[in-house]
């Protein structure tokens, strides 16, 4: 059986500017994602991801080197089928609802009319857009905007779902519906491919990464390998006086001579937003 | 996929495009609002009636009528098909759309299309009610026992629906020439800039064929004859004046009219389709 995405000392080089004058944007990229794989594309900007993405999609030939989808070459009727696409940044017909536009979708992909309702339905069901569907567009915030872009993306059922960098600007209830997305994708046995510069996302949500640096592949392997290496382990404590510290340093330097250091660990942004959040609908179900 | 599968697959995605484009026309009212335009200036012309430089009240109403549904369909030919292909170039949208089985020239075709379905929708409505305001005009002097019975008996009906037919054809023909520009073009503004060019110069062309066709300096009579060949004689679908002079159109003049539309049309698209597979559009 043949990989979901095989990628074969793909270049790319864009023309820059008059003249004869080129940009290599991807440098002999080699690299295959196995089916059901969910693959963190990783590097910093200009490395080649979105082109390296554009490639996939078929919006983009590549210079040199060949690049396939599901055993068909890139950007074959037959590989876009396979294909789901999230943009980043996802903007819609505004004159639109979400219900039509998953619809417009549908039919390009050729979802049989007979299936094609039903189909609607439940992909709107699954990202949480079905009160809304029949509002238009036009009227949606960034994360409904985003769920949307998910529900075009997978109503034909393809078999690889690209996201580009899905949780660009997303609330943490967006990040958590986009989780949940890609914890059913997972289930249904979709390969995925996202890319991202948030790291602790791809790091919770990928099974393998691959970093780009200057078009070419610097890194490739599987995450928890990568995160196993440097795992070390830590003792919590609310409150340490300055005399316990101590007690603590010279208890640790009897045990054990690996130990590092005690640190002052500060609380993040992110669980006193979420405290807040929780002691607040809490709060509204009580006084309710 | 065989031939038949394929033919089929790609007609029903340009119909789903072009219905796209339809549904976003009537939804930005970019159709009501160059109607209500048109109807205004139509009506207007009512008032004007005093300013008919000696021709008969009707076949003002008809010039007028006439040259309204010109401006104002080819304004909106220019500004829709720029508008429909930029607004997925500039949103984005575009990138969405490609990535899923939809190939380039079916999106050119799709686009040209949906445009095509607008224009026909505005030529419809726009002859309607010319035909519609020069007929109760007509009953209105009848009645009265006016002179201009005669003028009454030489603007039928069916003729002023003809001539919207010819708007449409050249119509159709204006917006496959704006998106082969818009699929050359980096922005709306220089899309829609050379769009109004090549409309004037489309409608003058006859002027250049035959003031140089017959000078003896060959390369310049070969670039007239070049530009006869390339661009489309919009003249051509300008029947309006014949309608008024009397001269009713006959079978011959709309087929030969249809068969030169249709063939620059899809010649022209053709081109475009051509040339937009070769653009970069991430």
């Amino acid at each position: 059986m043949s990989p979901a995405i095989e990628l074969t000392a793909v270049t790319h080089d864009f023309a820059a500017g008059l003249g004869s004058h080129r940009v290599r944007a991807v440098d002999g990229l080699t690299l295959s994602i196995g089916r059901g794989e969910v693959f963190g594309l990783l590097g910093p900007n200009g490395s080649g991801k979105s082109t390296t993405l554009k490639i996939l999609l078929g919006l983009l030939s590549p210079t040199a080197g060949e690049a396939n989808v599901m055993g068909f070459r890139s950007g074959t009727d037959c590989a876009r089928q396979q294909l789901g696409f999230v943009p980043e940044a996802p903007y819609f017909y505004r004159h639109l609802t979400a219900r039509e536009l998953v619809r417009f979708y549908a039919r390009l992909c050729g979802v049989p009319r007979s299936q094609r309702e039903r189909r609607i339905e439940a992909v709107l069901r699954e990202v949480g857009l079905l009160p809304a569907a029949d509002r238009r567009i036009a009227t949606y915030s960034k994360g409904m905007l985003q769920r949307a872009g998910l529900a075009q993306a997978i109503v034909h059922d393809p078999a690889v779902v690209i996201l580009d960098e899905p949780s660009a600007g997303l609330d943490a209830e967006g990040v958590d519906v986009l989780a949940a997305a890609l914890r059913s994708f997972r289930q249904a046995g979709k390969t995925v491919v996202i890319t991202s510069h948030l790291l602790p996302q791809i790091e919770s949500w990928c099974d393998r990464i691959g970093v780009l640096k200057n078009g070419r592949l610097v890194f490739s392997g599987d995450v928890s390998a990568i995160v196993q290496v440097r795992t070390s382990y830590a003792i919590l404590r609310e409150s340490l006086s300055g005399e316990e510290q101590s007690e603590v340093e010279a208890w640790m330097t009897t045990r054990t001579r690996a130990w590092e250091r005690v640190e002052t660990r500060r609380g993040c942004l992110p669980a006193v937003y979420d405290e807040m959040l929780n002691e607040r609908s809490a709060r509204e179900r009580g006084e309710r | 996929m065989n031939r038949d599968r394929w033919l089929q697959c790609s007609c029903a995605k340009i119909w789903i495009l072009a219905s796209h484009v339809w549904i976003e026309g009537v939804r930005q009212r970019l159709l009501a609002g160059f109607y209500l335009l048109f109807l205004v200036l139509l009506v207007s012309s009512l008032g004007l009636r005093q300013w008919h430089f000696g021709s008969s009240e009707l076949k003002f109403l008809a010039d007028f009528g006439f040259a309204a549904i010109s401006f104002f369909g080819s304004i909106l030919t220019v500004v829709a098909s720029v508008h429909f292909f930029f607004g997925e170039l500039e949103h984005r949208t575009l990138l969405t759309l490609l990535a899923k089985p939809v190939s380039k020239s079916e999106f050119i075709v799709g686009k040209w299309l949906g445009v095509f379905l607008l224009m026909g929708a505005f030529c419809a409505i726009a002859s309607v009610s010319l035909a519609g305001l020069t007929l109760a005009r007509a009953s209105e002097l009848f009645a009265r026992g006016d002179s201009a019975l005669e003028a009454v008996a030489s603007i039928e009906t069916k003729q002023v629906l003809l001539v919207g037919l010819f708007q449409w054809l050249k119509f159709g023909v204006l917006a496959a020439l704006v998106l082969l520009v818009a699929t050359y073009a980096r922005t709306a503004l220089f899309a829609l800039a050379v769009s109004f060019l090549l409309l004037a110069v489309c409608h003058l062309q006859f002027l250049i064929r035959d003031a140089y066709v017959g000078v003896e300096f060959v390369p310049l009579r070969w670039v007239a004859r070049g530009c006869g060949v390339l661009l489309p004689n919009f003249q051509l679908f300008a029947v309006g004046e014949e309608v008024t002079g009397g001269n009713p159109i006959t079978a011959a003049m709309t087929l030969h009219a249809t068969f030169y539309g249709v063939g620059y049309t899809v010649a022209i698209l053709f081109t475009a389709a051509f040339s937009f597979r070769g653009r970069d559009v991430g």
